[in-house]
Order: C-alpha cells, then sequence, then structure tokens
C-alpha cells in the first residue's frame, strides 16, 4: 500500500500533478519546519526547501537508472535535510550545523552534488523567469521547445520573423541579466 | 561587441549556426574572453531549463502550491471555520441539553398538570419509568450526563492544530528505519477528565527492516499549540517498549495524565528524531 503511494508520488512529480503535490507539501511541511526553525529558519525557508526538494526529485528521477529505496517521506526528508544542512553551512560559515544522521546519506551517495547544484541553478532560472512579462515567458518557451517559427508567430500574434527573433533576444537577455544579479548566481559563480 | 550582439552569437554557436571564419574569431575570443565564457554557460543553462516543458510546468505549480496558507502562527483565518464549527456544536448542545433538563424536569415543575409530561426518549422500560411513580421531591433520576457547554471553556484550546490535524490518520514517514501506528486509539478520542485526570491507553504497532532498540519509539503528548510541536516543546514524553511479536512489535502505553479541558494531540516518535511517525488527537472535557 505504501509503496503503491509512493510510486503515486513520484510519478505525480514527473507529470506536475498540483493535487497530489499540495499532498505532499500538507504531509512534509510540518517535518521541515521542525527540522529548520530550531536552526533559524523560517517558514519562507521551509517553503523554498520543499520546492529546491521536489524540483531535485524530479531531477533524479529522470535518471534510468534510478529507484526509490526507502520510502518517499524519508526520502523526501532525508534531501530536505542535507540541502538545509548545506545551507546553513554556507549561511553561518560552519558555526551553525545540523547534526549528522547516517540513516540519511543515502540520498547523498553518488551524484548527489551535481543535483544539488543543478537545482540551485533551477531555482535562480525560475525566480528570473518569474520576473519576466508573460509575452516574454511565453514566447520564450515557444522557442526553445521546437515550435516552428509559423507557430510561434500565430501563436503570438507576431507580424513579422525578424520581429519575433528580435523580441526572443531582448527577452533572453533581460532573463540572462536578471539571473546575474541574483547573489546565489554570483555565489554559485565563485 | 555589445551584450545584445553577444547573446545571438552565443545562440548562434550553440545552435552551430556559424560560418567558419565567425566560428574561429569566436573561439579566440572565447578563449581569452572570461565574461563571454560565463555568458556562454549561462545562456547553455538557459535554452535547456527552457526546453524543458515539463519542468518550466513543474516550477509553476510548486509556485501555486506554496501560495497555500501553512503559517502556524497567523492562524486566525483558518482557525475561524473551526470557531463557527465549535461554537455550533456548542450551541447545539446548549439546545439538547437544555431540552433534555426541561423535559426531564417536568413533572415535578407542574405537578399539577392533568396532562403527562413530556419524557425524553430511554431505552429504560416505560413501566418503570412513568411520572406517578417518580417521587416529586426527588430529582428525576435520568437526566443525561453532559460536558460542560464549550462556550464557558476557552475556544483557542479546543482549536485544530494546523500542521498535526491533517496528519491524522495518515501514515507520515517510515520505511527508512521504522514505520508504527496506532491501534488504540484508532480514531480520535473523547475523554472526560476526573479530578483534572485523564486516564486511558495507548496500543499500536511497528515494524522495521532491522530488529529496532527496545526503547525505538517514543510518544509525545502535545499541546493542540503549532509552536509547541514546530519548537518540540511536549508536554509529556513517555517512553514505550517494544514487543516482537511474530513479523512486527507491539507497543502499549497506560496514560495518566493531569489535563485541563482542550485539544491534544498524540505523536509518535522515533527517540531523539523530530518526524511523526503517527498522530492521533484526543479531547478532554471537563467532568461534571
Amino acid at each position: 500500500m505504501a509503496e503503491l503511494r509512493d510510486q503515486h508520488y513520484i510519478e505525480a512529480i514527473k507529470t506536475g500533478d498540483r493535487v497530489v503535490l499540495q499532498t505532499i507539501y500538507q504531509t512534509m511541511m510540518p517535518s521541515l519546519l521542525r527540522l529548520i526553525k530550531p536552526t533559524g529558519g523560517s517558514i519562507d525557508d521551509a517553503k523554498d526547501l520543499f520546492q529546491d526538494a521536489i524540483v531535485l526529485i524530479f531531477k533524479k528521477i529522470q535518471q534510468p537508472d534510478f529507484t526509490l529505496t526507502s520510502a518517499f517521506s524519508t526520502y523526501f526528508y532525508g534531501i530536505c535535510r542535507n540541502i538545509w544542512a548545506n545551507q546553513l553551512k554556507k549561511k553561518s560559515s560552519g558555526h551553525v550545523t545540523l547534526e549528522e544522521d547516517t540513516k540519511y546519506n543515502v540520498v547523498t551517495d553518488g551524484d548527489w552534488h551535481d543535483l544539488e547544484e543543478q537545482t540551485t541553478r533551477t531555482r535562480i532560472f525560475y525566480r528570473a523567469f518569474r520576473q519576466l512579462g508573460q509575452d516574454c515567458q511565453q514566447l520564450l518557451q515557444l522557442f526553445f521547445q521546437q515550435k516552428t517559427m509559423e507557430e510561434i508567430m500565430q501563436e503570438m500574434q507576431l507580424g513579422s520573423y525578424d520581429y519575433a527573433r528580435r523580441r526572443k533576444y531582448l527577452c533572453k537577455g533581460k532573463l540572462t541579466e536578471l539571473m546575474k544579479n541574483d547573489p546565489a548566481y554570483q555565489e554559485l559563480s565563485r | 561587441m555589445n551584450k545584445q550582439q553577444d547573446i545571438e552569437l552565443i545562440e548562434q554557436y550553440l545552435d552551430n549556426q556559424l560560418n567558419e571564419s565567425d566560428l574561429t574569431s569566436f573561439e579566440a575570443r572565447l578563449a581569452n574572453d572570461a565574461e563571454l565564457r560565463a555568458s556562454l554557460d549561462l545562456q547553455r543553462h538557459v535554452q535547456a531549463e527552457l526546453a524543458n516543458a515539463a519542468q518550466i510546468k513543474l516550477l509553476h505549480t510548486l509556485h501555486d502550491v506554496v501560495q497555500t496558507p501553512f503559517d502556524p502562527i497567523p492562524e486566525k483565518e483558518a482557525a475561524s471555520k473551526s470557531y463557527i464549527a465549535w461554537w455550533m456544536i456548542g450551541i447545539i448542545t446548549l439546545f439538547v441539553v437544555g431540552y433534555l433538563i426541561y423535559t426531564a424536569l417536568q413533572p415535578a415543575a407542574s405537578p399539577g398538570q392533568s396532562q403527562p409530561p413530556v419524557l425524553p426518549k430511554t431505552d429504560v422500560q416505560p413501566a418503570e419509568q412513568t411520572p406517578a411513580q417518580t417521587p416529586k421531591s426527588e430529582k428525576p433520576a435520568q437526566v443525561p450526563k453532559t460536558t460542560e457547554p464549550i462556550a464557558a471553556l476557552n475556544p483557542a484550546d479546543f482549536q485544530a492544530n494546523r500542521t498535526l490535524d491533517p496528519l491524522i490518520g495518515s501514515q507520515v514517514r517510515g520505511g527508512g528505519a521504522i514505520e508504527a501506528s496506532f491501534t488504540q486509539p484508532a480514531k480520535p478520542l473523547n475523554l472526560t477528565s476526573q479530578n483534572g485526570r485523564i486516564r486511558f491507553l495507548v496500543n499500536g504497532i511497528a515494524s522495521a527492516d532491522e530488529q529496532p532498540e527496545k526503547d525505538a519509539l517514543q510518544l509525545l503528548l502535545f499541546s493542540n499549540r503549532d509552536a509547541d510541536f514546530l519548537n518540540n516543546k511536549p508536554i509529556q514524553k513517555f517512553p514505550l517498549a517494544l514487543v516482537h511479536a511474530g513479523e512486527s512489535y507491539n507497543f502499549s502505553k497506560k496514560i495518566d495524565q493531569n489535563l485541563k479541558p482542550g485539544l491534544y494531540y498524540l505523536v509518535l516518535v522515533e527517540k531523539d528524531l523530530n518526524e511523526p511517525l503517527a498522530v492521533q488527537k484526543i479531547r478532554v472535557n471537563r467532568s461534571n
């Protein structure tokens, strides 16, 4: 029963199923809050942590050899714990740490650092992406999701190919500028 | 070359659209220009993110999901619904209690009336309960026991805990080390305190991949306040002894605790860990 539910959760992350993600959120937030509050975390930190963990799992399950080796809640909590532990280390220069718990080492095996960095990059990207206007967001997605120029011009109601192209570069330029100005990006580039 | 031109150039480079001479000069620039290399990395990353439609959909959904109120401190809004529910229960209880007392007192209050008084419906045989047999000086024997009207208590003590309440009945964690659940109370418990004390039995079952320590589980008793749970401040911690029973483990604990009227939560945790394994709630009513 629990395995079926866990598989259901994984499937929901793959497909972005809002209702199930909402359930995971409501179920996991108490544990996340209790994880981060004693070390100075806020409810916004918990929300960020929740999103990062789901994105990291999304990336992980794209790998063909992915298997869930523990209960989803344990796996999810372990990921959050490790992300939070690393954030604490950075924020407090190592002064505030979480107690070591080898039980969660399994989630940090292998390509953990790559996945964690990719997740941070995705967070930076999305934070900037949301600051763009709706038009820019849509145009960029259409361009990079293999739509033909005709489809793009029709969907965006743009008059000419040249204009669509210019708009794309402008939007992309704005997006990359926003990302470069994100402190997390600057920290990552050091 | 301005930034806009660089963006175009980088995109053409990533799409393999530069002719040979442009490619040579671009690569020469790359070799000496750290900023251009950083821009190339960034743009490569941006294109990969933009091309991942499923991930963008997920990010949008997550962004919406976390907008759902989950702040355990300012819970006035969310609590208003439970306030209304409690007040409704209170009012209905008052009506029922009032009606029952009124009907039960009828014979004594109007002894001269020829019309037989209305009695509350009971399972007691009518022959033993006729008004004629009830001595006038005595109180009627069948005044039902009720808890004190909620309006006289502090409604805040009966508010649902927003973090724990959704976890009741679901297996919150487990699989990694221990899974555990309550078999008793199997559903929310309604108790009446006797001289301020409540007594009840907690039973449960646990399973683990490897043999757990005998005292691996703890039962925590929390108030209904979110802050107490979030800051890990239970009213009481009860150690639980695991008893091997076939492929699983049983535990049992008699609780005898001083508690004022209010809503409380039983939380099963693995010793020294914060994550709840199972949650149940008890409502303590004041005794008559």
